[in-house]
């Protein structure tokens, strides 16, 4: 039974898209993975050989250090996931009226958590154990155990991960009844995000170049890593067993001590909270208490768009806080780039005079495209409120446009703030400011029209369950084409105006194909889907 | 008497594919009267009721309504109408007030009158001015169905079209929902209204019509025919047993 609700979880997993979306989403996450994976392992080689220089022990410190942020990470990253599949009232109810005993769900549900925190510890925790053994000529156990460290150190995450489980519940539910500290939170982790990333980047160009890595290595962080590879317990006692066979049987006890006690107090909160929490369920309902006043129709569709997007928490991190953290994000991409450009690439400029324009102007129109096309699925964001739009006395086309210019305006908005902050620290060129926000405005309103479309497309077809998959292919088809028209252009040395002057043109075209034909386009979608989108 | 005509649908025809839900329906609705649409699952009430709104395109046939061409006067006719399906269809993101202010806007109602409005059917639906602050997701069904009840008459419609309203009410919004047809219809409006539910149609009904296989089996007219009112269901299944 055990199994068979295992099985259960994992299909539910998948269960919102067909088998071709996830053979496709499965690739694209290969790739990510895999970059993600080699980029790790290249910094980690490069770091580790630096740190031998300084001091052996600290390299295996190193390592103690690189783990035990793979587990941090790991156990946040499955706080959602054990959310998901614990605080599922649909599931519980289900499950309440079938035969099937409450230790034996508890158990599933763990597994489930755990299966997945050693997936994620796997992936990113091998590399880095085989670079470490590569380059001392480790013998096969090692490797062997490097198989089996995420399964042994999966307990105890997967433990840590129920134990903050409550609170983390406790502080969503807050989150999920106070708007405006919804939006703040999602601020600050995704410029906690852009920082780590700014981090990261700065350390790989540092690598790359070989320069300023004496600041990082210093003495107090030298004593801080080997200081952190005796005590990050239990990664190291359970390093200390299979890898320095120090102290074994202490580093097993701590080990087995530490992980038992964290597997029973998982436990102990999931038994607790599967009784008594969800027994007791209660909603906290937001109300809105502010001034009532009848609206101009055009007004009522504009707050109507503002509502469906700012009040949607699929939007939350998916696009609010991407628009509102896009300026420091670019800012903190494209001026990292420009120093590693302007050292290395210097020679290119020869034969690509505009490769730095360009690429300043794919990056920014790939960062607008991307957030632009959050909000593609403009029908679908409609709801069961869709019978509204097909039975209220406007026309068609007129709803429609204002659809389209709402989340055009806000992320246009972005776009000329980032451009902004990018021309006033000198990052981008005048050019590059004028031609982005024209590109950019147009690839936003292109975006979001050609969603449109897609999303009546599929509504006539299917259902509302059904999503669009090709929105985020377009939303990366049109800069990386646009850049290698820039590149070619620039290579067979078109001059500089004559280029803007082509990819504008080439942009109005895309624009103008989508449209002309909008209105007939629409009155015939509308007609097509019907009245009820449930 | 043709003045009289709120709605007239002539050989409307509808397929979905090759399949033909509609296959030439006649009907004619008078001003100030229920009419009810009678059919089970499948026989094209819903459809017919769409085709008549504007939700979707048909493909033979004619639809007027106030003498207005659906096809061509489309915005001008849904001023002139409340509707209601049978799912309760809203934003879930707004609260209860802020859809009826949304519908009220679309209308371009007066604020005066929507306050009037607005008071009146919290009254009649029985609703508490707290609850209509609460966002519409954390609604019960019911308590959306009433929303959407409200929203469907809160701009002042001279015509009333309901699909399957019944769908999911207890027996306390159903009463509510009786009296007002009842009280609505004494102001001089109309009202349409599909169902599968016999007595409700027999209740207030003044007409009905009985739809079988996308065509139009027959029509009793209660003020004629009183005494069909309770022999109702007999006739139903009647007409469904001689076409099986």
């Amino acid at each position: 039974m055990i199994l068979d609700l295992l099985i259960k979880d994992f299909k539910e997993e998948g269960s919102e898209s067909t088998l071709s979306k996830r053979v496709i989403k499965m690739i694209v996450d290969t790739i990510i993975y895999g970059l993600f994976i080699a980029l790790e392992t290249y910094i980690f080689i490069s770091l580790d050989r630096k740190f031998e220089t300084f001091s052996s022990n600290s390299s295996y410190g190193f390592l103690v250090l690189l783990l035990l942020l793979i587990l941090v990470l790991s156990i946040f990253g499955s706080l959602p996931l054990a959310r998901k599949a614990l605080y599922k009232t649909k599931d519980k109810l289900l499950l309440a009226s079938r035969p099937v005993l409450k230790d034996e769900i508890i158990i599933s549900k763990y597994l489930y958590v755990y299966l997945n925190t050693v997936k994620n510890i796997f992936i990113f925790s091998v590399p880095l154990f085989i670079g470490f053994g590569a380059t001392r000529g480790m013998m096969v156990p090692y490797y062997v155990f490097s198989l089996f460290y995420p399964f042994l150190i999966g307990f105890f995450g997967t433990g840590i991960t129920f134990i903050l489980l409550v609170p983390y519940q406790k502080g969503h539910e807050f989150l999920k009844s106070h708007y405006i500290l919804q939006i703040i939170a999602s601020g600050i982790l995704v410029t906690g995000i852009c920082l780590l990333y700014n981090y990261v980047l700065d350390l790989f160009l540092n690598l790359v170049m070989n320069t300023q890595l004496d600041q990082m290595f210093n003495q107090g962080f030298i004593s801080f890593i080997d200081s952190l590879s005796r005590n990050a317990h239990p990664i190291s006692s359970l390093l200390n067993i299979f890898i320095l066979s120090d102290n074994i049987l202490s580093s097993l006890c701590i080990f087995a001590g530490i992980t038992i006690v964290s597997i029973v107090l998982a436990f102990v909160i999931l038994n607790l909270t599967y009784s008594l929490y969800l027994d007791n369920e209660t909603k906290k309902s937001i109300k809105y208490h502010k001034q009532y006043k009848v609206d101009k129709p055009l007004m009522a569709l504009i707050k109507k768009e503002f509502i469906l997007i700012f009040r949607n928490t699929n939007f939350l991190f998916s696009y609010i806080a991407l628009i509102i953290m896009q300026p420091i994000f670019a800012t903190t991409v494209i001026s990292s780039l420009n120093s590693l450009l302007y050292v290395n690439l210097g020679m290119f400029l020869t034969y690509f005079p505009e490769l730095i324009n360009g690429l300043n102007l794919t990056l920014i129109l790939l960062f607008i495209s991307v957030i632009a096309s959050q909000t593609m699925e403009l029908i679908k964001n409609e709801g069961t409120g869709f019978i509204n739009m097909k039975t209220m006395p406007i026309s068609y086309s007129k709803q429609c446009i204002i659809k389209i210019a709402i989340p055009s305006t806000v992320s246009v908005f972005s776009l000329l703030v980032t451009l902004i902050c990018l021309i006033s620290l000198n990052q981008i060129t005048l050019t590059v400011f004028f031609i982005g926000l024209i590109i950019g405005m147009i690839f936003t309103i292109s975006l979001n029209i050609s969603g449109l479309y897609g999303n009546i497309n599929i509504l006539k077809k299917a259902n509302m369950d059904t999503k669009s998959s090709s929105s985020s292919l377009i939303s990366l088809l049109l800069p990386f084409s646009l850049a290698i028209i820039h590149f070619v252009m620039t290579f067979i040395r078109i001059p500089s105006w004559s280029i803007y002057l082509i990819e504008i043109s080439l942009c109005l075209i895309l624009f103008l194909y989508l449209i002309i034909p909008f209105k007939k386009r629409i009155i015939k979608g509308f007609l097509d889907i019907g009245g009820s989108l449930i | 008497m043709e003045d009289n005509k709120i709605i007239k649908i002539e050989n409307l025809k509808k397929s979905y594919g090759t399949k033909e839900v509609l296959k030439g329906v006649f009907l004619e609705v008078n001003q100030g009267e229920v009419f009810g649409l009678l059919g089970k699952n499948g026989a094209g009430k819903s459809t017919l009721i769409d085709c008549m709104i504007g939700l979707k395109k048909f493909n033979e046939g004619s639809i007027s309504i106030f003498d207005m061409d659906i096809k061509t006067s489309g915005i001008n006719i849904k001023e002139k109408f409340g509707y209601v399906a049978s799912e309760p269809l809203t934003y879930e993101m707004m609260s209860g007030k802020e859809y009826l202010l949304f519908v009220a806007s679309c209308y371009s109602m007066s604020q005066e009158a929507f306050d009037a409005n607005y008071d009146f059917l919290k009254k009649q639906f029985q609703i508490d001015e707290e609850d209509l602050t609460r966002r519409i997701r954390e609604y019960s069904h019911g308590m959306k169905q009433k929303v959407c009840l409200m929203a469907s008459l809160i701009h002042n419609p001279s015509l009333w079209i309901l699909d399957e309203p019944t769908v999911g009410l207890d027996i306390m919004i159903y009463d509510v929902l009786v009296n007002m047809m009842k009280s609505y219809v004494k102001n001089g409006n109309t009202i349409f209204v599909t169902s599968h539910n016999i007595d409700l149609v027999s209740d207030i009904c003044d007409r009905v019509a009985i739809i079988n296989d996308g065509n139009i089996q027959t029509l009793i007219d209660f003020n004629k025919e009183p005494f069909k009112r309770k022999n109702l269901k007999s006739i139903f299944f009647r007409i469904y047993k001689e076409n099986q």
